[in-house]
């Protein structure tokens, strides 16, 4: 071959040479995430100048420089970078493996997302902020709540009242009882958002538990024209885990399926016990749900297309509580539906421990409570005192227990309450917790320090329902602790049985060491 | 076995990176007493230290002893990993935890589970 000829064909390689490295430079150089190439023993081989903005040093002085051997799970990993002055900046890491120069070596780029993280908080901060507040407005909500549910029994206990006042404070005492539900929820989704919901574990009869809570939940079906099936094992199915919560998520599942089923539809409810977890279904032949809405049912406050249109959507904390609590138990939740009008099917997948330890009381098996409580014979000669600072709570708890024959004193405030008990020495006092001035529980403290007061037997009145506030009432010197509203049966009945109560909250004392 | 000598470099403001400090600290107590220094650096307040060792981002671990060197960076959540990527024999809790014999990392805070 001639020279001229050997020389072009080198001049045609060395412009294509050429042109590659200028493409590599126009990529390299110009992009806005950081490239290095580091070696197996974590020296910097390359660096593109983003790279070198990102690590606070010029692309010369990077090369040869210890960046370390980079370690990652999956391929990601954040690192801070610190300059003099300013605040650490976040750099998101990636790695993967690429040959530079015949030899092995790391591929890494970096991304500056200082910014993205400090959104990410923000959204984070604003989610917790909502979720205090939603927590603060059910709690607040409950005292003017309390207030109309016990007017409501003021007026049904009254004899004069014709059959009209009476449906109407019927109504009243029932939707009360659903805002209340309502705000226990609203309340649980706070708690649970905010990892402060504890699960209560115990053995579980799985199959009792769903018999139980369909049976509950069978009359309000049948009162809208649904028809409920229930196909549950007739041996026990056992499981670990909290009955309450449990309960509450065939509950809201069934409530939901009742919900979106038009009279005359179906609901089927079933539970099948397999080997390693047991699994619950229920299949309703109602409204279904759009595969745009599908994927975000479980979110918390979601309202789907359909229901919003409707207006009759809800709080939307139902399914958001029940894929929660399912999961804090280990499980999961799905829910199925071919579209709308094709009905919803939703299935729910609890883990079973492979050896099963039976329980001498199971936790489920304990009976639910009655539907309809025994009438108490009011006791006599009983003094009580009602302390609350809303002047209609107040007004309406006096009245409700005057009219079950209680001789009833009521005080505004803390200090006015000692004064009370001194001059009255009541044989019970109700104590809202939330008082102006001294709270509930230094009222507690003071009256337990006198030993004059001994008999006295104290009920803390709160909206605040979580074993800590318990613990704390308790602490303070408090008998019984309740929460608003109170059922006036069931205090009537307390109020009653308050000697055998009490015996059995001071042996409980007793046994933990140093008592109150 | 030889000295092990470590330092590791953290952002003091990250509470990850103060607690793979710990981590790591648990993790060092159980190799033989005296035998593993591990010196913590926070770069915020000692930028000198962190420039002297030439450290670009955090965290980062400086092996010196035993040789050789090495310098690893990224995510720390892994004691095991640290350790055998820095060449060193896992950390195995003793056994004075009956139920957490075999454990092998530093992190068993409550090793019997209350």
């Amino acid at each position: 071959m001639e020279l001229a000829s050997i020389h072009a064909v080198v001049e045609s390689w060395r412009a294509a040479l050429d042109a590659s490295e200028s493409r590599f430079h126009a990529i390299v150089n110009n992009s806005l995430d950081g490239v290095l190439v580091i070696d197996q023993s974590g020296a910097i081989h390359f660096s593109n100048p983003a790279a070198a903005q990102i690590l606070d040093c010029s692309a010369e002085q990077l090369c040869g420089r210890e960046f370390g051997i980079p370690l990652a799970v999956g391929d990601v990993a954040e690192l801070n970078v610190c300059r003099r002055g300013e605040t650490a900046r976040i750099v998101e890491l990636r790695i993967t493996e690429t040959v530079w120069r015949q030899c092995p070596a790391f591929l890494v780029t970096l991304r500056d997302i200082t910014e993205r993280k400090r959104r990410e908080e923000e959204c984070r901060e604003a989610i917790r902020r909502r979720d205090e507040f939603l927590a603060m407005l059910s709690h607040e909500l409950r005292n003017p709540l309390a207030a109309v549910s016990n007017a409501a029994h003021v007026l049904l206990r009254q004899q004069r009242a014709d059959l009209n006042s009476q449906r109407a404070c019927e109504v009243i005492d029932r939707e009360t009882r659903q805002m209340v539900r309502l705000l226990d929820d609203l309340l649980d989704v706070c708690r649970i958002s905010c990892g402060k919901t504890v699960l209560r574990k115990a053995q579980v009869d799985l199959a009792l538990l769903v018999a139980e809570t369909a049976e509950v939940v069978a009359a309000m079906m049948e009162s809208r024209g649904l028809t409920l099936h229930v196909a549950v094992p007739e041996t026990p199915v056992w499981i670990e885990g909290d009955a309450v919560r449990l309960r509450q998520v065939v509950h809201n599942l069934l409530s939901n399926a009742a919900k979106y089923t038009a009279a005359g539809g179906r609901v089927r409810l079933t539970l099948d016990a397999q080997p390693h977890r047991a699994l619950l279904t229920v299949a309703d032949t109602g409204s279904g749900i759009s595969a745009d809405d599908l994927p975000h049912i479980f979110d918390p406050f979601y309202q789907g297309r359909a229901a919003r249109q409707r207006g009759e959507a809800g709080l939307g904390v139902g399914l958001s509580l029940v894929r929660s609590l399912v999961q804090m138990h280990g499980g999961e939740v799905e829910a199925r539906s071919p579209g709308p009008g094709a009905g919803t099917t939703f299935e729910v997948r609890l883990p079973r421990p492979v050896e099963i330890r039976l329980p001498q009381a199971p936790a489920a098996a304990a009976p639910a409570s009655p539907v309809v409580a025994p009438q108490p014979a009011p006791a006599a000669n009983l003094r009580l005192l009602v302390v609350e600072d809303n002047p209609h709570g107040r007004e309406m708890m006096k009245m409700l227990l005057e009219m079950e024959g209680y001789e009833v004193v009521a005080a505004a405030d803390g200090e006015t309450a000692l004064e009370l008990i001194s001059l009255h020495r009541p044989d019970v006092a109700l104590v809202d917790l939330g008082l102006p001035g001294i709270d509930g529980c230094e009222v507690a403290r003071r009256i337990r320090a006198n030993s004059e007061f001994d008999p006295l037997f104290l009920i803390a009145v709160t909206g605040y329902g979580q074993a800590e506030d318990v613990r704390r009432s308790l602490a303070a010197g408090f008998d019984i602790h309740l929460v608003k509203p109170l059922d006036p049966e069931k205090l009537v009945q307390m109020l009653n049985d308050r000697p055998q109560r009490r015996a059995a909250t001071n042996s409980r004392l007793l046994e933990t060491a140093g008592g109150r | 076995m030889a000295n092990v000598v470590l330092e590791l470099f953290i952002c003091g403001g990250n509470p990850k990176h103060v607690q793979w400090a710990d981590q790591l600290r648990q993790a060092c107590a159980l190799i033989e007493p005296g035998q593993c220094t591990l010196e913590v650096v926070d770069v915020l307040r000692d930028p000198r230290r962190a420039e002297a060792a030439g450290v670009l981002a955090t965290p980062v671990l400086i092996k010196s002893l035993p040789l050789p060197a090495r310098r690893l960076v990224g995510d720390f959540s892994s004691v095991d990993r640290l350790f055998s990527r820095l060449g060193l024999p896992l950390p195995v809790a003793r056994a004075e935890h009956g139920c957490c014999e075999g454990v092998s990392h530093g992190t068993c805070v409550d090793p019997c589970g209350g």
